[in-house]
């Protein structure tokens, strides 16, 4: 019993043994699940290269040089005196804009020509936003007509090194590990506020979150907190992963994951009376300076009707 | 004596299908299911040593890849994105079986018994207490190494773990079996003496 050969052998003859087939009812229990499971979209194409190490620190580097040349303002804090329903300037570096439209003489889907916008958001059934965009962006839609997020058409796309993107959502639970985030066992539920959520995510341990800053975005007031996917990368190779479940960083539950190694979510956190509403801008210490000058003014130029 | 995995040709016939259950075509991912349903549950039973909790977890896993199958990039590795997917399932299955363990008393597995040159009667349901004793994540290795007979770098990609790990898996969860296999053994000899 003692011999290595013959404890494998015994273990392949132990192991042989055993069902081998999955019962017809099982077959028909998931063929019915899947009846009312909506298979995940996926947020822009996984470009992740294979990066040396000192790839993102370089990257890093080019970040604060990037920072430091055009004085990056975006989602500036809020006056402390300021109405909390105001809405935002119009951003000066738009082309002049056509004039609005309503959502039914210009649906809000695919690549959107220059313009302003309004679509409906996927945290009830009645919120809005109306937004402005240049050209060369694109919508992610689910179901149609529901705004979910934008990213540029551009080769950068949302995924690293310099992609960029912005999504909106609620969320409702926090996974206990980002990485490893099979199963429900560690979710952290998140209370219904707008607080509940920048608490939950200042209470978390698997990752470092900033400190709230108090925001105004498309009028409402709230706070943002800045949170990073690791420098590292985080899928396999070949359509295996060997790191993290599935190839993918998830910070929370839902459809959406970090697009890539070192992805900061600028996660702004609004009470929209009374409604939480979350919107997270994703870029990556590569993402160009046009492309972020360009989201931030799409941002400042939103306005939300609850 | 295992379930050698041929995924070339398997591969090329399962991509078809990917693809178009990427595209929302549950017929397609149904077929895709049936016929990689029945080797999940056997890896699944061999790791959790259960046939209900290994069908919960095959059946949450096929649910799993049928909602982020449009994340899969290539759809000729469908089956070994699958087994990632249902070993972790195997993971979560086992943690809640856990949780209920400490409550309730679960009543032991009926093993099944084959006739094998190699394992006495005995020593099968040795091995079957040995195994159970390891953690879910040794079984795992064991069984994706000794049961698909994958090579020790296949069953880290495919378990999404570094090789390294992976032996020292293997080599911590031979070790615990050995040891569980001799404290049985003594106790068994123990027991036949206070018997005489």
């Amino acid at each position: 019993m003692n011999a290595p050969h013959d404890l494998d052998r015994q273990l392949s003859a132990f192991l042989a043994d055993g069902p081998t087939e999955l019962p017809d009812p099982s077959f028909d229990a998931v063929r019915d699940r899947m009846e009312t499971t909506r298979q995940r979209v996926v947020l822009g194409p996984w470009r992740v290269p294979d990066m040396s190490k000192f790839v993102p620190y370089a990257l890093g580097a080019a970040a604060v040089v990037v920072a430091l040349a055009v004085g990056i303002q975006f989602l500036r804090p809020a006056e402390p005196s300021g109405p909390a329903a105001v809405p935002s300037a119009q951003p000066s570096a738009l082309p002049s804009p056509t004039p609005a439209a309503s959502p039914s003489s210009r649906p809000i889907q695919g690549t959107l020509q220059a313009g302003r916008y309004t679509a409906a958001l996927p945290v009830d059934d009645t919120m809005t936003v109306a937004f402005t965009v240049p050209g060369g962006w694109e919508t992610y839609t689910d179901p149609p007509g529901v705004l979910r997020g934008l990213s540029p058409v551009a080769e950068s796309g949302t995924a690293g090194p310099g992609g960029i993107a912005f999504q909106f959502r609620d969320v409702t639970t926090l996974k206990g590990d980002p990485c490893h985030w099979s199963g429900t066992d560690d979710d952290i539920p998140v209370g219904p506020t707008a607080d509940d959520l920048v608490q939950a995510l200042q209470d978390q341990t698997a990752y470092e979150a900033s400190d709230p800053v108090d925001v105004v975005v498309g009028g409402y007031a709230g706070q943002r907190v800045d949170i990073v996917s690791p420098s590292e990368p985080f899928k396999g190779q070949n359509g295996i992963a060997s790191g993290c479940d599935e190839d993918a960083w998830r910070f929370w539950d839902g459809e959406i994951y970090a697009q890539g190694p070192a992805n900061r979510w600028q996660t702004n956190i609004l009470d929209v009376d009374g409604t939480r509403l979350v919107i997270v801008v994703q870029d990556f210490p590569g993402t160009s300076a046009e492309d972020r000058a360009e989201l931030d003014a799409i941002v400042e130029s939103m306005v939300i009707e609850p | 004596m295992g379930a050698t995995e041929d995924l070339g040709s398997e591969g090329r016939v399962h991509a078809a299908l990917v693809i178009q259950a990427k595209q929302g075509d549950r017929e397609a991912f149904d077929a895709l299911a049936r016929l990689t349903g029945d080797r999940c549950m056997a890896i699944a039973f061999r790791i959790l040593r259960d046939f209900d909790h290994a069908d919960d977890a095959v059946q949450s896993a096929l649910l799993t890849a049928w909602r982020e199958i449009r994340a899969l990039r290539d759809p000729e590795l469908f089956e070994p994105w699958l087994h990632r997917i249902l070993t972790h399932a195997c993971y979560a299955e086992a943690r809640r079986r856990r949780r209920w363990s400490e409550q309730i008393r679960l009543l032991p597995v009926e093993p099944v018994h084959g006739s094998d040159e190699y394992l006495t009667v005995e020593h099968r349901d040795q091995l079957e207490r040995a195994f159970k004793r390891l953690t879910v994540e040794q079984r795992a290795v064991l069984v994706f190494h000794h049961y698909l007979e994958l090579p020790l770098p296949e069953v880290a990609e495919r378990l999404g773990i570094p090789l390294g790990t992976v032996k020292s898996r293997i080599h911590h969860a031979k070790q615990a079996l050995r040891a569980g296999l001799e404290a049985d053994a003594r106790t068994s000899a123990d027991s036949q003496e206070r018997t005489a």
